[in-house]
């Protein structure tokens, strides 16, 4: 009885990774790569630096690498929330889906975790990666602290793939979709001085970055900001219930 | 009732899909669903299913309200659906798609699962983007009938299938009805309805035009043609029972609904010169019924066997 | 054996209830169904003629109830004894004897088989709803 109920349950997880399968290897290939390429070029940009004492390596991954990878991360998840009953709607598919005894939240609950565990999977690459290629451009670069700079990006920047997520609920093309997605990107990062004034949770690169929690000397992060890391996620968890309640309403 | 359904109304925002729906579906009945394209048909059926959202009114499935979400997962347990467009998981194999399907269904049976792919020789191992239009609707057949479901709704369940194909699909579907299932079955197709059915229902913008029994329909109305020597006075025919009334020169043809002795007596009483009763093959009923509602001015003959219900636009005379 | 002895015409109009239960009983008449004679199940006629299961209840309901046939619990349906329609056989050919002269006479006076078929047709639909 467990047992049929287990099998039951595999088959909807299976069927949504089956759906993010291909975007999120793209994304992973993404990811990995431009991680390699800041580490790899290195030595160029860190010429760049002319300041005494010379930056450091850890230092330069701090100052350059880590933001540059965010970037390509938080474009990354976003598209990976994309897709979900809408696409299956365009796609014909929904009738089918719909018509299955799943509840439209249970589909949607399962999409928002297989993609949360995705966009984890994603973070950890760098934390890879960086340590990898550094080796084989003969540095050193700790696992332990990528893995910190990780865990900041995918906890602040869940919120990213919950703004794919909603997007992909309220609007009916998965290009309509994308690009309000890439709206929300464009208008954070860029009126986030602005609305820093009033609103601090929401100097977003500086959160992601961990920027005030960089140690000047060490470039390593030393602690975190547990406030906008928990607002970020707070916002996150209410786009994912404003989505599903979304979807819960709509014809399809 | 397995299917009821009170007032229901499905609006966009220009138009009205659903315009006030009474259903009623019996247990174990096999029901055929008619009506031109646009008519509302897939809107009902979708809103049945908790795909489409009412704008008021109130339905039920096995006695469960579609509009609540835990009564429709419910709802959606015990039915088996083959929707119009037969679009499955373009990245799945059909192997892949019964695997996935089949757990969901506890009462799924293997038996008959090997039995209709037999019957249909459907490539399992090939993915689904490869199948064409046929393949597609026996596959959604496949994955309907072996559930085992009390319900089966079907729409358009001999899309894109040969004769042959079509003869196993409707043996299937009175096997399962056979074994007690309730079969709701939209289609195009009038002859299957005519072959198959117990009931039919025919849904013209949205609203109810005919329903009831088979038998019932084919026993009560009957096409009269009446032959006069000269100019035919079909106004003059216009009695109670007749549904629609045309003349062509000087012959009068009537689809009339009971009081057949009234009207060949006063037929011939003005003067009929021949009276031709003939029965009324389904078809037949079917483009009357939507063609206008009524040219004549007589009210159309629509009647729910179970309570007195007005359901054409004009008010009974 | 019912593969062929049974023909359903779905659109003619007539209740298909109403046809396999003329058509059982012109079997049993022109001997095709003997007395003691199973009549198929009702989901194996239903599948074969492909009609709804609840008209083949419904005919064999009618015909059991007339005598025609006789259902047994659990058994089916079984072709009644003669003893319950005693003077059937013998009538059978006064009746064709009636329906060929009529036929002989209609013909004599110009009408085709085609127009006699409609006239009977016609009669009896108007008769049945009479009744």
């Amino acid at each position: 009885m467990i047992c049929h109920h287990m099998i039951r349950h595999n088959k909807i997880w299976h069927k949504t990774w089956l759906e993010s399968r291909t975007r999120f290897l793209a994304a992973a290939v993404l990811v990995a790569a431009i991680s390699v390429w800041v580490i790899v070029s290195s030595e160029r940009g860190m010429a760049r630096f002319d300041i005494r004492p010379p930056i450091t390596f850890a230092q330069y991954v701090a100052m350059v690498c880590v933001w540059r990878i965010e970037l390509v991360w938080v474009a990354a998840v976003l598209f990976l929330g994309l897709g979900g009953l809408m696409r299956e709607r365009a796609l014909g598919t929904a009738a089918y889906t719909l018509s299955l005894p799943v509840s439209r939240r249970r589909w949607m609950a399962t999409r928002a975790a297989v993609g949360a565990v995705e966009s984890g999977i994603l973070a950890l690459v760098p934390a890879i990666a960086i340590p990898a290629a550094s080796l084989w451009i003969g540095r050193t670069y700790p696992v332990a602290e990528a893995v910190k700079f990780s865990g900041l990006m995918m906890a602040a920047g869940l919120v990213f793939f919950a703004t794919g997520f909603f997007w992909s609920s309220v609007l009916p093309s998965d290009y309509a979709a994308a690009g309000m997605g890439a709206l929300s990107l464009y208008l954070t990062f860029t009126s986030q001085d602005y609305l820093y004034r009033w609103f601090p949770a929401f100097g977003m690169s500086r959160l992601l970055s961990g920027a005030e929690y960089v140690n000047r000397a060490t470039g390593f992060l030393q602690g975190c900001d547990w406030s906008g890391v928990a607002a970020s996620l707070a916002t996150a968890l209410a786009l994912f219930l404003a989505a599903t309640q979304i979807m819960q309403l709509r014809d399809l | 009732m397995i299917i009821e359904t009170h007032d229901l109304v499905k609006m966009y925002r220009r138009s009205v899909a659903v315009d006030g729906l009474n259903l009623a579906v019996p247990e174990g009945s096999i029901t055929g669903f008619l009506g031109p394209n646009g008519s509302g048909k897939t809107t009902t059926i979708k809103m049945l299913l908790g795909l489409v959202r009412p704008t008021s009114g109130e339905g039920f499935v096995f006695s469960e309200p579609i509009a609540e979400d835990r009564a429709s997962v419910a709802i959606r347990s015990r039915t088996a659906y083959v929707s119009e467009d037969k679009r499955l998981y373009s990245y799945m194999t059909a192997r892949q798609i019964l695997d996935f399907t089949r757990p969901l269904y506890p009462n799924w049976s293997r038996r008959r699962e090997r039995e209709l792919l037999l019957r249909f020789n459907l490539p399992l191992d090939r993915k689904f983007s490869g199948f064409s239009k046929g393949m597609r609707t026996k596959l959604a057949l496949v994955l309907a009938l072996a559930r085992s479901a009390p319900l089966l709704i079907l729409d358009e369940p001999s899309e894109g299938l040969d004769p042959i194909a079509t003869e196993h699909m409707l043996v299937a579907v009175i096997q399962a009805a056979a074994e007690g299932a309730t079969v709701f079955f939209s289609t195009h197709q009038i002859s299957q309805v005519e072959r198959v059915a117990d009931r039919v229902i025919i849904l013209q913008s949205g609203r109810l035009v005919l329903e009831g029994s088979l038998e019932d329909l084919r026993a009560r109305y009957r096409r009269i043609h009446l032959a006069f020597p000269m100019r035919a006075p079909v106004e003059e025919m216009q009695l109670d029972g007749v549904c629609k009334a045309s003349s062509q020169g000087h012959v009068v043809s009537l689809l009339a609904d009971g009081h057949l002795e009234e009207i060949t007596g006063h037929a011939h009483a003005m003067g009929a010169i021949s009276v031709t009763v003939e029965p009324v093959g389904l078809r037949e009923l079917f483009l009357e019924s939507v063609d206008e509602p009524c040219s004549t001015g007589v009210p159309a003959c629509v009647e729910v066997e179970e309570e007195p219900h007005d359901l054409s636009s004009h008010d009974p005379s | 054996m019912t593969k062929n002895v049974f023909r359903i015409q779905p659109a003619s109009g007539i209740p298909i209830y109403v046809q396999l239960i003329e058509q059982v009983k012109h079997a049993v008449e022109s001997c095709l169904l003997m007395p003691g004679d199973q009549l198929p199940g009702i989901r194996t006629l239903s599948q074969q003629l492909v009609i709804s299961p609840n008209t083949v209840v419904k005919a064999y309901t009618e015909l059991d109830r007339e005598g025609v046939i006789a259902l047994r619990h659990g058994a089916g349906a079984f072709v009644a004894d003669r003893g319950a329609a005693p003077d059937r056989a013998e009538d059978v050919p006064l009746a064709r004897g009636l329906v060929k002269d009529l036929v002989k006479k209609l013909r004599r006076h110009g009408w085709s088989d085609d127009e006699i078929r409609r006239f009977v047709d016609a009669e009896l639909t108007f008769e049945e709803v009479r009744r």
